[in-house]
């Protein structure tokens, strides 16, 4: 082992709520089904890679080299593979390296990156999206160890703290929206249009403020039957399967719509829902539009006592208990410190299984093998731990800074190494 | 006992307000308690200084502006009162409160005993007829303010400003239902005023004429109103042209029935 630039790169490049307009992540959204023919496309350009792809990002968290790593091919290649050269820019990328790449996944893993904060359904698109990537045998030990650990520190943050308490989530927030609307929803229709997991979180959560009726429709009808089953798991209510091609004619029975289709196009437009309204004579009804790319007409908005709300107007909603969520924020970032900390080490300590062979190798004395493995274990968490609180303190910092400050870990690194090497043990300075 | 009451006016309106301006959500039941003592209390004062001051005085508080406003605000907070109590609802007490406080605050400036009282003043039949009137009037104000927090409550939710409007008003439902509870509770003791008023007034006022600015503002006003409630029974309005119409009624009638007591003359004043 010569230099640091050996050891391979984690790098993270992507968008999200805070770096991209919607416009731009619903064009660059990855569907479940799209992901391996995605991973395909950058298996001859990294190492490893894996692809989280939700409502709010598509990111992407690879392996390379250095040298050889080029950000904007990995740019270009999403945006080819999902012809959005037309609207995305290479400034609506967030791109972050080694230590920054790490703590970015783990944050967005415990949801503190996520748009609604305490959003638990992250965990379950990440696990998804690594068991993907890994069936497609896109990962490798790095990844699988980010991930790994990713989830690890999510699970942690579910158990440790209160951040998911009260489901500060999409769905959450339709449920609010609609009591703030409509007061009691005791007599209230919710339409279903798609079987989505969001969607049926939402349900779930109106059917527990006890709305009377249920209809769901999908293309694939028994999609729909089997989102009911699951629903009347959850309480029991009054539900209806409704084929795709009629939902239409019953719009004007429902209170509350849930939009969650894979449709390219808008299922309902806005001359569709004018009609309808005038039908219900002026009844408000809330439209939740998780979609992406967006269901439903954004002009139908405009309707009176029609509330049309997308992913970004929600957002609005669940910051209404930011600051009890924000309380809660410095307990995970604690627990995410403690968890980057130990991925840290176990990242660095790669290039050092020679050192430690060697020590074993060389050492007729076991115990004295141990204390030496010790010591340089102890000295290899002292040299990142340096690094990584200066991370932990700035976490805005830039990839140029991160990568600098990987090399400077990396030649300090390097020379415990080879005082090893050479003489059998480490050398103070 | 009048400054007593103001005190309990600025008292509601601190604890109301500091509840609805806060940044948490939560109702410590503390407050809560503090708040209805408040409120029944500022009832049973409002009555109380009534009693006093006919009992004083030997006639109604109806003989100038200044105690009819008076009169109104005990008309306001009663009426919160009844709608607090029934529908537990107790974030919309601030608004409610800000407008009965501004009402005493100015009767209090100004109101004096006149020297030479009315005879008319002094009979049941007026009495029965100013205090439907009042209630009337209260429901007035109040279908305008709730009006008025369900136009605000429907943009805040439109544009999805999350601040303390959206947090602490109740939902848009029980705003327009309030809004169309009071229109009609007013409009029935209005119109219970006006019939009173035609029939009763030409045989009780000597220079009784129709064409009496208060008796013209009083009918259009009711005329409104009466289209309003035939609106809200046909359902033939818009929810949104309800609220603009119960906020702009209620704005158009104070404004209107203070620019004819102040500026133009009427049979219809007795001070």
């Amino acid at each position: 082992m010569s230099g640091g630039t050996e050891h391979p790169f984690i790098f993270s490049v992507g968008v999200n709520h805070r770096s991209s307009p919607l416009e731009v992540r619903e064009r660059l959204s990855v569907s479940n089904s799209e992901l391996p023919d995605v991973l395909n496309k950058f298996k001859g350009i990294l190492d490893e890679c894996m692809i989280l792809s939700t409502c709010n990002r598509t990111e992407i968290y690879c392996v390379a080299d250095r040298e050889k790593f080029d950000k904007e091919l990995v740019k270009k290649t999403i945006i080819d593979f999902k012809n959005a050269g037309d609207i995305t820019k290479s400034e609506h990328f967030f791109e972050y390296a080694t230590c920054g790449a790490a703590n970015h996944l783990f944050k967005v893993a415990t949801s503190i990156d996520s748009l609604i904060v305490g959003d638990v359904q992250i965990m379950h698109q990440l696990k998804e999206s690594f068991q993907i990537a890994q069936h497609n045998k896109s990962t490798g030990k790095l990844l699988n160890m980010l991930c790994q650990k990713a989830l690890h520190t999510g699970k942690r943050v579910r158990h440790e703290t209160t951040l998911y308490e009260g489901a500060f989530s999409v769905s959450f927030a339709s449920v609010e929206l609609a009591l703030k609307i409509f007061g009691s929803l005791e007599d209230k229709t919710v339409m279903v249009i798609g079987a989505g997991e969001t969607a049926e979180l939402t349900a779930k959560n109106l059917i527990r403020k006890d709305v009377k009726k249920i209809i769901v429709t999908n293309r694939t009808r028994e999609n729909a039957e089997k989102m009911l089953d699951d629903l009347n798991k959850v309480h029991k209510f009054e539900s209806e399967v409704v084929d795709f091609a009629d939902f239409k004619s019953r719009i004007p029975e429902a209170d509350i719509i849930i939009s969650s289709t894979g449709s390219k196009d808008y299922v309902l437009l806005y001359n569709d829902m004018k009609k309808i309204i005038s039908d219900r004579m002026d009844l408000p009804m809330l439209i939740i539009d998780i979609a992406i790319p967006r269901d439903i007409d954004p002009k139908i908005d405009t309707l009176d006592n029609v509330f049309l709300k997308n992913i970004d107007d929600l957002e609005d909603i669940v910051n209404s208990d930011y600051e009890k969520r924000m309380k809660i924020i410095p307990e995970v970032r604690e627990i995410i410190s403690q968890e980057l900390l130990e991925f840290l080490v176990w990242y660095y300590s790669i290039p050092f299984l020679p050192a430690i062979q060697h020590i074993l190798k060389n050492s007729v004395n076991g115990n004295a093998a141990k204390h030496r493995i010790i010591r340089l274990r102890e000295n290899l968490a002292h040299n990142i731990s340096t690094v990584h609180k200066a991370l932990m303190e700035n976490e805005d910092s830039f990839t140029s800074d991160e990568i600098s400050s990987h090399n400077r870990l990396m030649e300090r690194l390097n020379k415990i190494q080879n005082d090893v090497l050479t003489h059998g043990d480490i050398i103070e300075d | 006992m009048s400054i007593l009451m103001l005190h309990f006016y600025f008292a509601g309106i601190i604890v109301y307000g500091y509840t609805f301006w806060k940044k948490t959500s939560d109702k410590p039941r503390r407050l809560e308690i503090v708040k209805k003592i408040i409120l029944v209390s500022l009832v049973v004062l409002n009555l109380l200084y009534f009693i006093f001051r006919i009992s004083a005085y030997g006639h109604a508080p109806i003989t100038t502006m200044f105690e009819i406003m008076s009169l109104m605000s005990f008309g306001i907070v009663l009426t919160y009162l009844y709608i607090e109590l029934k529908t537990k609802e107790t974030d919309t007490g601030f608004f409610i409160l800000v407008i009965a406080g501004l009402l005493e605050v100015i009767s209090f400036s100004f109101i004096e005993e006149l020297k030479e009282i009315n005879p008319v003043l002094k009979t049941w039949v007026l009495g029965i007829h100013v205090s439907a009137a009042i209630i009337g009037y209260s429901g007035i104000i109040l279908s305008g303010i709730y009006g008025f927090l369900y136009l605000r409550l429907y943009r805040k939710i439109k544009k999805n400003q999350v601040d303390s409007f959206f947090k602490k008003l109740p939902s848009l439902k029980l705003l327009s239902s309030l809004t169309r509870s009071a229109i009609s509770f007013g409009f029935i003791f209005f119109t219970f005023t006006i019939v009173q008023g035609f029939v009763w007034l030409p045989k009780a006022i000597d220079n009784f004429s129709y064409l009496d600015p208060k008796l013209i503002s009083s009918t259009i006003i009711w005329l409104l109103y009466l289209g309003g409630y035939i609106g809200i029974i046909t359902k033939r309005f818009k929810i949104n042209t309800l609220m603009k119409l119960a906020f702009a009624g209620s704005v158009f009638s104070v404004l209107s029935m203070m620019f004819v007591n102040i500026f133009l003359k009427s049979f219809h004043n007795f001070y």
